[in-house]
């Protein structure tokens, strides 16, 4: 099968000033995504997720381990043309419009003109702000403000799209849409890589998943061969949590 | 080049929508209309002059270094800390790219302030003026001077041969060379004394020579005398001036190499040739004049904003303004500072070591330094353009050896985040 990630026994350690190492980010993961699938990589908070995908990204370099992007590293220019990246937070210019952020991340991909106000034009309609095309992103609401980045990681018609908690923080409705868009995106051949806290999104739309926690893989999986809800699972596999003693403080 | 040009459209867009560039700018511009209502001076052409291209312009290009340095700096390391960073880095972009395009951006900016600048004073007290090319002797090497001066004190002394052993040649060398280079020639009443110049272009503009007089003791208003050039001549009578303009008229055949001065005072006259005496030759006027200084401030301004591009990809926002500023302090007091130092033959091992470390401070904001286009514009002296081609070419290989080095140093210090 044609691999568009490749993560081989992948380490990363945070260090101080001093080089002394102060947390074990990632131990050892390994894992790869197919062309077309829609993979989650799913975790707990501190599980390692976002410093994975920085290495993915190519901005930060591991300790151990390699990373590939369709058989390249991250770094080079060929594989950073063929990917389409959304952050967990949406960070835009506040001093741009819609369209001008377009325009700009276009740029970037090397696009010519014409090509990005056509393509602006169609991502805007895509993700419904081609009424809002003219305004200031700093005005928008936390969920355009996440449109317009989606639509920013879609300019360059990537070959590889990663999701950093993709439904994180918007309303229902824009949950529906942003899922929605994922799978009709993944249906038009488009290899996705998400992480996501919320299982049930992740259940929705991912074909398979690696679940990470402290740093290291647990498990690895398909959607529909785990036999039971993926919230279930991932308790089982990463633990229940601490119950926390609430009645003495409540006495 | 497309990912080029949008960096550096957002970085102009983000100045020019920021209303902090927008009220510089009209401070600036206020700074030189009203300057002279605010400012004392003494009322005269040539003192209105003064004040407004070494107060007014002066201070104007002084504050723009410092507040698009500090813009530089703010431009990678906001963006890192607002996380937008990222979003470029992974763009099939260079990173160099990003730094350049930041760096272009800035000093487009800067530049068209200093440009309005610069256009107000000509506007307002610059038409009509003129500036002259200048013309130093032709001297001997001060290190050919100090060489000699070295061998034949080794050869004749032994306590220069012992202080040579302990301080090292190179220090003994460094002050003597000095020596040559503040060596005062003295011309006694009555006699002739003559430099060598080297081929003035005289284009049929006016020439003239400007002397910086000193005599004997002190006073400088007993000097008479008279200057000849090939086939002009001029007399020198100064009543009160230290810095006298002798406009040289034609009066005869010849072709000007050697200027001859007669001494025909009382007193002798001293001078140090290589730094009180030039031919000056009228090229054009203030307008081209002031458009030269501009290309200068701008290539100086360029070399600022790369350093606080490089700085603020490399090192926090707080640090890297920091570090700009200590390295922009440093430009100014270094030359200041190594004029104070002690001889290196009457100091110790620690003045030294301050020496080399002000000189290596000096050495490193030598292209800063090395042309001053205010004070040249204020004294009337011709930019030339072969300063400005020297500084603009400067100005493109700091930008493009820090943008390369600040390319390198984004990536890296997101490796720390």
């Amino acid at each position: 099968m044609d691999n568009i990630i490749e993560l081989n026994s992948l380490r990363k350690t945070f260090r101080d000033f001093w080089l002394r190492p102060t947390v074990e980010a990632v131990r050892g993961v390994d894992f790869s995504v197919a062309r077309g699938e829609v993979f989650g990589l799913l975790g707990p908070n501190g599980s390692g997720k976002s410093t994975t995908i920085k290495m993915l990204l190519g901005l930060l370099k591991p300790d151990g381990g390699s990373v590939r992007l369709f058989g390249l590293p991250p770094t080079s220019l060929a594989a950073r043309k063929r990917l389409g990246y959304l952050p967990e937070l949406s960070y835009l210019h506040p001093f741009l419009t819609a369209r001008e952020t377009l325009s700009y991340y276009g740029g970037l991909c090397g696009l010519d003109s014409r090509t990005v106000k056509e393509r602006s034009a169609q991502l805007l309609e895509m993700v419904g702000l081609q009424d809002v095309a003219g305004r200031s992103v700093g005005g928008f609401s936390k969920g355009m403000a996440r449109r317009v980045a989606l639509a920013s990681a879609l300019i360059g018609k990537p070959e590889l799209l990663v999701l950093d908690e993709p439904t994180s923080g918007l309303d229902p409705v824009s949950t529906n849409e942003v899922k929605t868009l994922v799978k009709a995106l993944a249906k038009g051949g488009m290899t996705i890589l998400m992480t996501s806290h919320l299982l049930a999104d992740a259940e929705d739309v991912c074909t398979r998943f690696c679940i990470l926690n402290r740093g290291e893989k647990v498990t690895e999986g398909e959607m529909g061969k785990i036999g039971q809800s993926l919230s279930e699972f991932f308790l089982a596999k990463v633990g229940e949590g601490r119950a926390f003693d609430v009645a003495e403080f409540l006495k | 080049m497309r990912a080029f040009f949008q960096i550096m459209k957002v970085e102009l867009l983000g100045a020019l929508r920021s209303k902090v560039i927008f009220f510089y700018a009209l401070f600036s511009a206020a700074w030189i209309v009203f300057g002279p209502d605010v400012l004392k001076y003494d009322g005269s052409q040539d003192g209105a002059f003064l004040l407004s291209v070494r107060y007014l312009l002066g201070l104007v290009f002084g504050v723009s270094i410092v507040f698009f340095g500090a813009l530089a700096v703010g431009s990678v390391s906001s963006d890192r800390a607002a996380c937008r960073l990222q979003l470029a880095l992974i763009k099939p972009v260079r990173h160099s790219i990003i730094a350049l395009a930041r760096i272009a951006a800035i000093v487009a900016v800067g530049s068209a302030v200093l440009a309005l600048a610069s256009l107000l004073v000509y506007l307002s007290i610059g038409r009509g003026r003129v500036c002259d090319h200048v013309y130093s002797p032709l001297m001997e090497d001060p290190k050919i001077g100090a060489r000699r001066i070295f061998d034949d004190c080794m050869e004749k002394d032994r306590n220069f041969k012992e202080r040579v052993a302990e301080i090292g040649s190179r220090e003994v060398m460094k002050y003597l060379e000095s020596y040559v280079l503040d060596t005062y020639e003295t011309i006694d009443s009555g006699k002739s004394a003559s430099w060598i110049f080297p081929d003035v272009e005289n284009t049929g503009g006016a020439l003239a020579v400007r002397i910086k007089l000193n005599d004997m003791f002190g006073r400088t208003d007993a000097v008479i005398g008279s200057f000849s050039f090939g086939g002009f001549s001029g007399p020198l009578e100064n009543i009160n001036k230290t810095l006298v303009r002798v406009p040289l008229v034609k009066t005869g055949a010849g072709e000007p190499s050697a200027l001859i001065f007669e001494n025909k005072s009382k007193n002798s006259v001293s001078l140090q040739p290589r730094r009180d005496l030039h031919i000056l030759v009228e090229a054009d006027g203030f307008g081209w004049n002031i458009f030269r200084a501009w290309l200068m401030m701008t290539s100086i301004l360029a070399i600022v904003v790369a350093s606080g591009v490089f700085l603020g990809s490399a090192l926090s926002r707080g640090v890297a303004v920091f570090a700009l500023m200590a390295l922009l302090f440093a430009m100014v007091i270094s030359p200041a500072t190594m004029e104070d130092y002690p001889d290196p033959i009457e100091s110790n091992a620690i003045d030294r070591f301050g020496l080399m470390m002000t000189e290596f401070c000096a050495d490193l904001t030598f292209s800063l330094t090395k042309h001053n286009p205010i004070s040249q514009l204020e004294s009337s002296e011709c930019v030339e353009w072969r300063d400005v081609f020297s500084a603009s070419l400067s100005a493109l290989i700091h930008s493009a050896a820090f943008s390369a080095i600040a390319g390198l140093a984004m990536l890296r210090k997101s490796d720390r985040a």
